[in-house]
């Protein structure tokens, strides 16, 4: 199953590349916003972990942008996010296509968990 | 009070002048009535006078026409022819009447018989019947005839005498051709006489004796007797008094033959011989006497005997109608001074209570409002005291002056075109105005304007009632702006926690997530025991502190109001379930029991993350507190009341009563020292409370100290 991290933050993206490559997930990572998108678009990923607060194009750049050309409920994307986001909110992305949302600080068991759950449904 | 006074004072005035002209009246009533009696009095006394002397002078002219008859002067010719003869007559006579008087009455009786049993005593018997047959009754008792010597010639009736001639008033009459005595009374007879005594004289003018009459007067004096029965007043009493000032006839019980009058208080009054009338005494109830003197007039030539009739009256009986009328005007003018004293009162009062009333009211208002009455266009007419002191304008300032000199600038023109738009239109307008004194200095007023209305219901003035709000409006601007300062800083505090959060949960992320691969052999290897423990205590520690920074966030939400919920139907014993769940690891190491007791399947619609969060919380704090090995904590819940009801029941040490009140307040902890040991925030239980009751139920503490303590919260079941 193939992972996509958009994060800006490196010591996140090494711990989760390590760890999930560890669990024998294939994993993109990058910390650039606009790349982040052409990758989403691509679909070359399974699922998306998306962090909110990426610097210049941030994760609801990237969203917004997605949902100029539709629903994006394909494209698998949970919201990973350490701002003070409140349920209301997510639930306002939810409804326009968005699976989840995973807050920081995160248990590794939550992501590796939520992983699981998703390859089984697939 | 003025009102009610002038009130009273005119009701009372009134029945003054009421009971003044009715005393007047009185007094003129009063005045007439005695004129009226006195004439009327005078009249009568002058009358019986009048009818005495009248009396008299006939009888002096019946006694004088008597002495006219022939048969007398010839029998008094004659005797005095005999006694002529006789030598030394006067000591003939002198011996002669010794003798009548030494002789015992039986002797003495004889020679007088002797003498009216004479032919010339016959003619005076004749003439004394005549006249009691002319008047049917006797007016002359007695007639006796004397020769010039004295010595009696003939007598009607018997008398010890011989000689009259040493007797005045047979000197009176042989000198002045008549005599007539003053009054006799003889008491055994009860008879009264007068004596008449005339000169008797032939055709050429000799001297031939004297004639006495004895008048009776009785006949007279009943005249007097029968005006007084007469008289319509029962005190009225008449005095008749001679010359000698002795009273010689009265109609009273209480008086004496003769007794002198000269003592009495009226006595004074008696000399002058004029007709009067005098009051002895005149006081209100007319308690006195008063007195009508009439003195004797005459009659033709006979000037009278200077005889005063009184008539006395007790004036309290004459005057009795006067005096019933001055009571009945005195009861009248004091019925209706009451009367009026009494609805004067009456009506003040019922004038004056609400003056009073009004006065006391606009004394308050002058104390505490500004008050002004303008006219249709705003100039001030009237301006309060309280007026000029916070406006610093003084009254002369004021009045006359228009309103708008008070303005502040502070108002846009539409905020007084709906002032006039208002009163204008008949309303009262009420509302805070900033106006400006007269130094310039600015004051708030919460004022309300009034229109009063004249005539035909226009307007004619304003009333503006304005209190000075100044101070208070100025500590409402200082409120406001230290209100608006506090929440600024409480947004700069919601926003400054809202950054740390992510700038504290940021750096989190990578710490519990590195030390979750490490403890994962899987990942990153196997750790040596020392590197493991080393690895548990970061992540301890780092999991603490994310409580901490949600607690605190949490926190701020429930301060800020701005914490959301979100509701969905859930099961209770899922929700229980996943709980306990996260707790396994925790209770394995502190070998306790956590037992979940619910039967029931509940389904409850509210916000299951929520009620999580406030299970997690109050297990963390049994935990806390049950002792290693031996702790026990049972979840329970069921329906009661139409409400979901949760129990977090333990086994610890338990808490006192005291501190249970402040167990939900903010950085309360029961006990400091398990607090350090424990790391908790003193925020737990407050944030349980607030998400309790914001979702719309509450939470309790039962515990008894040793035994355990038990946290319910009860949810409404339908939300």
């Amino acid at each position: 199953m193939r992972v996509l991290l958009i994060d800006d933050n490196p010591e996140i993206t090494d711990l989760f590349e390590t760890t999930l490559t560890s669990k024998g997930y294939s994993c993109k990572i990058t910390n650039n916003g606009k790349e982040g998108l052409e990758l989403i678009k691509k679909k070359e990923s399974d699922i998306v972990l998306l962090d909110l607060a990426i610097p210049k194009f941030s994760g609801i750049d990237i969203i917004n942008d997605l949902l100029k050309n539709g629903p994006i409920n394909d494209y698998n994307i949970y919201l990973f996010t350490a701002s003070i986001i409140s349920d209301s909110e997510v639930n306002e992305y939810i409804k326009k296509g968005v699976l989840g949302c995973l807050r920081k600080p995160l248990r590794l068991d939550e992501i590796l968990s939520l992983l699981e759950k998703h390859q089984t449904r697939n | 009070m003025k009102i009610a006074k002038k009130l009273i004072i005119s009701f009372i005035s009134m029945s003054v002048l009421v009971g003044l002209i009715g005393f007047l009246s009185i007094y003129f009533a009063e005045t007439s009535l005695e004129e009226n009696i006195t004439q009327n009095s005078i009249i009568l006394t002058n009358q019986i006078l009048e009818d005495i002397d009248k009396t008299i002078y006939i009888r002096i002219v019946q006694s004088q026409e008597l002495s006219e008859d022939p048969r007398i002067k010839i029998a008094l010719k004659n005797s005095n022819e005999e006694y002529d003869k006789i030598k030394d007559v006067e000591k003939y006579i002198e011996e002669k009447d010794e003798e009548w008087k030494s002789l015992s009455p039986e002797e003495n009786n004889f020679l007088v018989q002797n003498l009216i049993d004479k032919e010339n005593s016959k003619i005076l018997l004749d003439k004394i019947n005549f006249y009691e047959r002319e008047y049917g009754e006797k007016v002359f008792a007695e007639i006796f005839t004397s020769n010039k010597y004295g010595v009696n010639v003939a007598q009607s009736a018997m008398t010890s005498d011989f000689k009259q001639s040493d007797e005045e008033w047979w000197e009176n009459a042989k000198n002045n051709g008549i005599n007539i005595d003053d009054v006799n009374f003889d008491e055994s007879a009860k008879v009264y006489s007068i004596d008449i005594s005339v000169r008797v004289e032939d055709d050429v003018g000799n001297f031939l004796g004297v004639m006495k009459s004895v008048v009776n007067l009785n006949n007279i004096l009943i005249d007097i007797q029968e005006a007084k029965l007469d008289s319509i007043y029962s005190s009225s009493k008449f005095e008749l008094i001679n010359e000698n000032n002795q009273i010689i006839f009265s109609t009273g019980q209480d008086w004496k033959i003769f007794e002198n009058i000269t003592s009495k208080p009226y006595f004074e009054s008696l000399i002058g011989g004029e007709d009067f009338v005098i009051f002895e005494e005149n006081d209100f109830m007319e308690i006195g006497e008063m007195y009508i003197f009439s003195h004797s007039k005459g009659h033709k030539n006979f000037e009278g005997l200077g005889w005063v009739l009184i008539l006395k009256y007790n004036t309290q009986d004459v005057l009795d109608p006067v005096v019933s009328l001055k009571l009945t005007i005195l009861g009248l003018s004091i019925g209706l001074g009451i009367i009026a004293g009494g609805f004067g009162l009456l009506i003040s009062r019922s004038i004056a209570i609400p003056a009073r009333e009004k006065d006391n009211l606009l004394k308050v208002l002058d104390e505490f409002a500004l008050v002004s009455v303008s006219d249709i266009k705003g100039n001030i007419i009237h301006a309060n005291e309280k007026f000029c002191e916070v406006s610093k304008y003084s009254k002369d300032e004021l009045i006359g002056q228009n309103h708008r000199v008070l303005k502040s600038g502070y108002h846009n023109d539409s905020f007084f075109k709906d002032l006039w738009i208002t009163i204008s239109s008949g309303k009262i307008w009420n509302n805070e105005i900033k106006n400006k004194a007269k130094d310039g200095s600015f004051y708030w007023v919460q004022t309300i304007i009034a229109p009063i209305f004249g005539i035909n219901n226009k307007i004619e003035r304003y009333i503006s009632i304005r209190i000075n709000i100044t101070e208070n409006k100025n500590n409402e601007e200082t409120i406001k702006s230290q209100y608006k300062k506090i929440l600024k800083t409480e947004q700069q505090k919601g926003e400054f926690l809202s950054m740390i959060t992510h700038e504290l949960r940021s750096p989190l992320t990578p710490i519990v997530g590195w030390c979750d691969a490490l403890k994962n052999p899987t990942i990153l290897g196997n750790l040596s025991e020392k590197q493991s423990k080393a690895v548990n205590t970061i992540l301890g520690n780092a999991l603490k502190l994310q409580r901490l920074i949600s607690d605190l966030l949490d926190a701020q939400k429930l301060d800020m109001n701005k914490m959301n919920f979100n509701k969905s139907e859930f099961s209770i014993s899922a929700l229980i379930d996943r709980v306990l769940n996260n707790f396994e690891y925790t209770i394995n190491a502190k070998n306790i029991v956590l037992n979940n007791l619910t039967k029931d399947e509940i389904i409850l619609k509210s916000d299951d993350k929520r009620i999580e969060q406030v299970l997690t919380n109050l297990i963390n704090n049994s935990i806390d507190f049950v002792p290693k090995d031996t702790g026990k904590i049972e979840i329970n819940s069921k329906i009661e009341d139409n409400e979901v009801v949760f129990e977090v029941k333990d086994n610890g040490q338990g808490i006192e009563e005291e501190k249970q009140k402040s167990l939900f307040k903010k950085f309360y902890q029961a006990d400091t020292s398990l607090s350090r040991e424990h790391g908790g925030t003193g925020l737990g239980l407050n944030i349980c409370k607030g998400i309790i009751e914001g979702l719309g139920g509450k939470i309790y503490v039962k515990s008894v100290l040793g035994k355990g303590t038990s946290f319910y919260f009860r949810l409404p079941k339908n939300n």
